[in-house]
């Protein structure tokens, strides 16, 4: 864990070069905060990714056409931290603290930061919190990947959940499967998926509706014991994109082709 | 029916009769559909009270828009000594305070999910007609604010919980409270009003186990909570928490349970209630109850006077949970002693019922002439049952292979002599009766010569046995030839005399 965390906050400190105007003009709606402030293009390292394999899962909705089929992919070993965060605003001043619009991310967006890139002296290792969707989203583009959908994530991470022994909060944040990929961490923050909310996704949702808050959804759930799995979809669905919390953060994912 | 055609049979029936259907058609008014909206005039905060308190009854006289603000909070609170758990609560505690709005009233709710959290909240008022009770419009994230106005359109006490998924979940955290819909024209006054929420905890570690609890899904499931608590935790109410009244003073319980398992049997230990309004309606409905059902996501209110001074528990009567489990709480009632309506304790003395032996002293007494037959077969009755029934059986039929009959005994009726020195000294050893053998033994008892005719003659002449009375010189007779002592009698033992009855003062 440490190792890699270490490594991505060294390349923070790192000269970048010039900025993008490619990585400009994709966000026609931004404001640019100071014609001064030069976005760069990204040289960062990606954190450490492990390859989810291919295999079923089981909505946590019932639905038609389930099991469904998740091809393998890769998905970041733990959140993004603070110190990457830091490199990703450096290098994209759209995204800092007094650049953002309100569009995109609330009015506590990094909340907890001294500055507009300054995280403060400690918890840099930290998983990042007080993001946005959209501000997750252009991070994991900034590093060539994505926000992993809802059924990789539950994939990853929701293995374990189900079931009467144990307390379910233990496992609402996310409680990998030690066979699917040694080394995922999970648990610290809650995480932004791509798909978290079905309003946000053309097509329809990967894992049923958006409303969770409700007891009919007993009725509805696959394993109506299944409480983590409860408490994290009622969380899902109680976000908006600019929500920016304290308790949240995300990781990246991509394709395993790419 | 049949006391209704009975009652109508008679002048005074008939009287009766109409004077219950005029009462019935009183009590069985049907309930306001109506949707006459008061118009809204003005703002105010909401009247809210932590328990066990009350905030005092609405004096406006007009609906108005009550502003009400209420916090979620996850945090760590005290389950029972040495037990902490995390809580989920409406405000610092749970339960969540006590809500008092009035009938008509538009409740502007803005529902604060603190930034700590999280987990996404909402808040659901039993007291709020619409979809969720405000359950979807309430729905939050942690760090965020909703806004929703609800109208109370129909009076009565009603259980607010959180009802996001997992909704049990929510409940057996801590996330309720109660809030009155005052009526129009207000509760009766009384003089002391308190409320008290039932709600039970699952936690991974036993009743009292100490330190920081986990909640446990598997008791969940079963419905089988380790703490069944009054107001959020162990001893809420007990001690110098214990709730106060004043002798002679009205006072109204408002009862909530939140559950979200086991309904409640709420009972005041010593107190009788003179009204309850059953399931949180406005009408109270009951007079004169001991106990009074609350059941999971309802209410109730119950209204008594004390007219004893003294602390009086009260419990959920379902008694494993009052001893065992937490649902227990006190009442300290102070005041004057009323002796006319209750004592307190005025003696105590020993208790020790007679032996019996001690019974059979009673036919000892030592006869002033010769027993007549009757009179042998009197006191021989009394003898056998207190004494020889025992082992011989009541129809005299023994115990077979250990207790030799006495019914259509050949032993016995064979040999007067022998059967008086069988009572005088006992019997040990082999006895064939009936050609049955038995080898028990039967001890000695000290019983005096007319106790042994008499019990004799009753032997004898009983059970179908046909025999000649034993006279009371023949067992003088085979004493003085055994050289057998005469029994020390035991006397009846010696009651203490009652104590005068001592009114003690009260503390």
């Amino acid at each position: 864990m440490k190792e890699w965390f270490a490594s991505a906050g060294v390349c923070a400190f790192l000269a970048l070069g010039p900025a993008s105007e490619r990585e400009l003009a994709r966000g026609p709606v931004l404001v640019r905060s100071s014609s001064a402030e030069r976005e760069t293009a990204s040289t960062g390292q990606s954190a450490a990714m492990l390859l989810i394999p291919a295999g079923t899962y089981e909505p946590f909705f019932k639905r038609a056409g389930a099991p469904v089929r998740v091809k393998e992919f890769l998905l970041d070993q733990a959140p993004a931290t603070r110190s990457e965060f830091r490199e990703f605003v450096e290098h994209r001043p759209r995204w800092r603290r007094s650049a953002v619009t309100t569009l995109f991310a609330e009015a506590q967006y990094l909340a907890d930061w001294n500055g507009d890139v300054d995280p403060g002296p400690t918890r840099l290792q930290a998983p990042v919190t007080f993001v946005s969707w959209f501000a997750a989203k252009a991070y994991c583009e900034y590093r060539g990947k994505r926000l992993p959908t809802v059924i990789e994530w539950e994939r990853a991470a929701g293995g374990s959940a189900a079931g009467e022994s144990g307390s379910p909060f233990q496992f609402a944040m996310g409680h990998a499967a030690p066979e699917l990929a040694p080394g995922l961490a999970f648990g610290a923050v809650w995480e932004w998926t791509h798909d978290f909310n079905s309003v946000l996704v053309a097509g329809g949702s990967d894992d049923g509706p958006a409303s969770s808050q409700f007891c009919g959804d007993g009725f509805r759930a696959r394993d109506a014991k299944n409480y983590a799995g409860f408490l994290r979809y009622s969380f899902r669905s109680s976000l908006k994109a600019g929500y920016a919390l304290k308790n949240l953060g995300f990781r990246c994912a991509k394709d395993a082709a790419s | 029916m049949k006391y209704l055609s009975i009652a109508a049979g008679t002048s005074a029936g008939a009287l009766l009769l109409a004077a219950f259907l005029n009462c019935s058609r009183h009590e069985l008014k049907g309930p306001d559909t109506s949707l006459s909206l008061d118009p809204v005039q003005g703002r105010e905060e909401a009247q809210m009270a932590s328990a066990p308190e009350v905030p005092p009854p609405i004096a406006r006289s007009h609906a108005t828009r009550v502003i009400l603000d209420v916090e979620v909070r996850e945090h760590t609170r005290t389950l029972a000594d040495g037990v902490t758990y995390t809580y989920w609560s409406f405000g610092d505690e749970s339960p969540g305070k006590f809500i008092r709005v009035r009938e008509g009233d538009l409740i502007e709710t803005h529902l604060h999910n603190h930034p700590d959290n999280t987990l996404a909240h909402n808040i659901d008022f039993h007291g709020a007609t619409g979809p969720g009770g405000g359950g979807e419009a309430s729905f939050v994230a942690p760090g965020h604010s909703t806004t929703f106005t609800w109208r109370a359109l129909r009076p009565g006490l009603y259980l607010y919980h959180c009802v996001a998924a997992p909704a049990g979940l929510h409940i057996a955290n801590g996330m309720y409270g109660l809030i009155l819909v005052e009526p129009k024209q207000g509760l009766p006054k009384v003089d002391k009003e308190y409320f008290i929420v039932q709600g039970e905890f699952y936690t991974e570690g036993k009743f009292g186990e100490k330190g920081p609890q986990q909640f446990s899904m598997a008791k969940a499931l079963r419905e089988e909570p380790e703490y069944v608590v009054f107001n959020g935790r162990v001893g809420s109410l007990m001690g110098k928490n214990a709730l106060k009244v004043n002798v002679g003073e009205s006072a109204r319980i408002y009862l909530g349970n939140a559950g979200p398992s086991l309904v409640s049997s709420f009972h005041v230990v010593g107190e009788i209630f003179d009204s309850v309004y059953a399931e949180g309606g406005i009408l109270p409905n009951q007079h004169h109850v001991q106990t009074t059902v609350v059941p999971v996501g309802g209410s109730a209110m119950v209204e008594f006077t004390v007219e004893v001074p003294g602390d009086y528990q009260f419990v959920d009567h379902s008694m494993f949970r009052a001893f065992n489990k937490g649902a227990m709480g006190a009442l300290k009632a102070e005041g004057r002693d009323n002796l006319l309506i209750y004592s307190g304790k005025t003696a105590e003395e020993i208790y020790r019922p007679a032996t019996r032996l001690e019974q059979l002293a009673k036919t000892a007494d030592a006869p002033s002439g010769p027993l007549s037959d009757t009179e042998l077969l009197e006191k021989g009755a009394h003898v056998y049952s207190t004494l020889c029934v025992t082992c011989h059986q009541a129809e005299g039929q023994g115990t077979p292979g250990t207790f030799p009959p006495l019914a259509g005994s050949d032993f016995l009726m064979a040999d007067k002599e022998r059967s008086i020195r069988v009572l005088l000294n006992g019997l040990k050893g082999e006895i064939t009766v009936n050609g049955a053998v038995y080898r028990g033994a039967m001890p000695k008892f000290p019983l005096n010569d007319a106790q042994i005719a008499s019990a004799l003659t009753f032997v004898r002449n009983s059970f179908g046995n046909k025999g000649e009375p034993v006279r009371v010189e023949e067992v003088e007779r085979v004493r003085k030839a055994e050289d057998a002592p005469a029994p020390k009698l035991a006397v009846r033992a010696a009651r203490p005399a009652p104590e005068r009855i001592r009114h003690k003062a009260r503390k």
